[in-house]
């Protein structure tokens, strides 16, 4: 059974799973990886050391253009606006599209995106007719301006990029759904094991963003499947309605022997 | 000489071009080389490169196919060195990996995937005494390493020179430089033998290719993936081993060299960008230095360069038939981890010897 297809900016897409193609241990192994997790949507990135001259990696590009994928560039590494904002440029007339994964850092140890830089460099996109995604940390007011600025779609971070630790605070996750109920949520970055996916579906957000969770698994094409499944049982679930959690327990065979005014 | 020995014509003079040569002069057979490139080979990823034979190591990040294969260039390449005319600096006390306190998951990750690439055998885990013990410069900065007991380096600069001046010595071998080559057909053979060797393509027992880069235009899916590397010379610094530091953002490797000299090498780009090292990643290969070992600080670099390697979609090495010739490419980082073995494959194919290949499958003969 599949869940019902969904829409970022207008894109009508049947899989819940955004891929990224960095990290692997051959172009094959990619290949196969993304080709397993059924993925439609994979990022790119514009690898800054050579971002001066990036035509140079069109090798690279053949393939990724081979997967026939809808590519969402992203700004990885930058840590000013000024940096992400000539990054979503370049990236925008290379990759011919006008989405952007808005990634902003303002910690080079924990990888943490900044908040304030990432406003204003989402202010200035939008206003040149960029499509927005922004990878933020999950502070609701942040995401409520991010929102309000016009993205469409919004990214806040499951924990630091590329530890898999999973979702650290899945309250924070759940208060930023509830709150923003027409704004399409993904999560981007932490996810380490299939169940985590699963626990963000179960949230209600609309996908999941992740890399390094099958690019470094021992068998990557297997892990990328896994997820494949993953997100789809997630959303599945919430789309059919969690139970609502209850204290006593309730046996799942009624017996009618018993009354029902019956205490133990 | 025997009334078997052919002729042969070898496109190409980086480390597989140069190497193949050699062995088919050793063999009795004449070669007529063309290339683009000087005889130095200074522009061949093969001059630029750290010269690791690395089967453990490498396996670990790609696959166990990189294991089978470079163990038995690891087993040639003591026995090729020996028929040079002089000793090269061969270094074959193994690898040893370590990682910053701060970097321990990754350490974690390595030993992860090793114990699943691997075999039990392969690798050892050394506490501070033990590694004390290997190599006591290490020690005072870190507190514990994995060691690779099988793996080596070799000084590949010295191996250059020498192939160049067996090469270029050889009666039988006639070595002729000559612009970029694009495109390389039964005709553009014949023109380009005719102007350099007075010879037609008929005249050749086989065409073997071996451009690397260069032959980009005759190779479906060859990429380029770039490298760069620093040298230096650091009196204060006398590693015994090949030491890898693994980082989260870069893996690097550094390779000793006789009296003192090192090669520290990180960086895989996919690009076939060949200019000078950026300013970000020589600060990355100078900080990562000065972090394995003090005596790094007063180090003189001799030397910052990039250059690309060849690779395949599956970054392994291929053998091509085509219709004038073979191919031989997609070295990757892998250029002295493969070139022994699958040379030798190499001669047992133009040998006839199918049969006895070792990694068959690999080739699209």
């Amino acid at each position: 059974m599949q869940a019902s297809n969904w829409q970022v900016y207008g894109t009508e897409l049947e899989s819940r799973l955004f891929i990224g193609t960095a990290l692997y241990p051959s172009p094959q192994v990619m290949i196969d990886a993304i080709k397993a997790s059924q993925s439609q949507v994979i990022t790119v990135s514009l690898r800054r050391q050579t971002s001066t001259d990036a035509k140079s990696g069109k090798q690279f590009w053949k393939i990724i253009q081979d997967l026939d994928c809808h590519l969402l560039p992203n700004t990885a590494g930058c840590y000013s606006a000024e940096e992400a904002i000539k990054t979503a440029r370049l990236a925008r007339e290379l990759f011919d599209t006008d989405w952007i994964k808005l990634e902003v850092l303002g910690d080079s140890y924990n990888l943490q995106p900044d908040p304030f830089a990432l406003v204003e460099a989402t202010k200035v996109l939008i206003a040149e007719g960029f499509k927005v995604f922004p990878y933020c940390t999950d502070d609701l007011v942040l995401c409520q301006k991010l929102a309000d600025l016009g993205c469409e779609v919004l990214m806040p971070w499951g924990s630091p990029i590329g530890t898999g630790q999973g979702l650290i605070n899945p309250y924070a996750l759940e208060t930023i759904r509830s709150r923003l109920a027409d704004i399409t949520l993904l999560v981007d970055a932490g996810i380490g094991k299939p169940s985590d996916a699963v626990q963000a579906m179960e949230l209600g957000y609309d996908g999941v963003l992740l890399n390094t969770a099958v690019a470094e698994a021992l068998e990557p094409a297997k892990m990328a499947g896994a997820f494949a499944q993953a997100i789809n049982a997630g959303r599945l679930g919430y789309e059919a309605g969690v139970m609502p959690k209850r204290d006593s327990a309730k046996p799942s065979t009624p017996t009618l022997d018993q009354p029902i005014w019956q205490q133990t | 000489m025997s009334s078997d020995s052919k002729q042969y014509l070898i496109v190409g003079s980086g480390l597989i071009g140069r190497l193949l040569t050699w062995r088919l002069l050793r063999l009795g057979h004449s070669v007529d080389l063309l290339s683009r490139d000087d005889k130095q080979g200074s522009d061949s990823a093969g001059f630029i490169a750290a010269a690791m034979v690395s089967p453990a190591t490498e396996a670990i990040s790609t696959e166990p196919m990189v294991k089978e294969i470079g163990l038995k260039s690891l087993a040639l390449w003591p026995q090729w060195l020996a028929e040079l005319p002089e000793p090269i600096f061969y270094q074959n006390n193994g690898t040893l990996v370590v990682a910053h306190a701060g970097d321990q998951a990754e350490i974690a990750r390595f030993t992860r995937r090793a114990q699943h690439t691997l075999d039990n055998d392969d690798f050892s885990v050394l506490d501070k005494q033990q590694l004390s013990e290997k190599e006591s410069g290490l020690a005072e900065q870190f507190d514990q390493a994995l060691f690779f007991e099988q793996e080596s380096c070799l000084d590949n600069r010295h191996l250059y020179q020498l192939l160049t001046d067996i090469l270029t010595q050889d009666k039988h071998c006639n070595w002729q430089q000559c612009e970029d080559i694009l495109q390389l057909s039964k005709e553009s053979i014949t023109s380009l033998s005719k102007q350099y060797f007075e010879r037609s393509y008929d005249d050749y027992d086989e065409v073997i290719d071996c451009r690397g880069n260069g032959a980009k235009h005759d190779l479906t899916g060859l990429r380029s993936v770039r490298g760069e590397v620093i040298r230096v010379h650091a009196p204060e610094v006398d590693f015994k081993h090949a030491i890898r530091l693994i980082h989260p953002r870069y893996p690097f490797y550094l390779a000793p060299r006789p009296n003192n000299e090192y090669v520290l090498g990180a960086t895989v780009i996919e690009s076939d960008d060949m200019s000078e090292v950026s300013v970000r990643s020589g600060l990355e290969l100078m900080s990562a230095l000065y972090s394995l070992h003090k005596g790094f600080a007063e180090a003189r670099v001799l030397e910052m360069s990039a250059h690309c390697r060849p690779a395949m979609v599956d970054n392994m090495p291929t053998i091509k038939r085509t219709e004038w010739g073979f191919q031989i490419n997609g070295f990757y980082r892998h250029g002295y981890l493969f070139s022994p073995a699958i040379i030798n494959d190499f001669l047992k194919i133009l040998d006839g010897n199918l049969g006895q290949l070792s990694f068959g499958d690999y080739y699209h003969a």
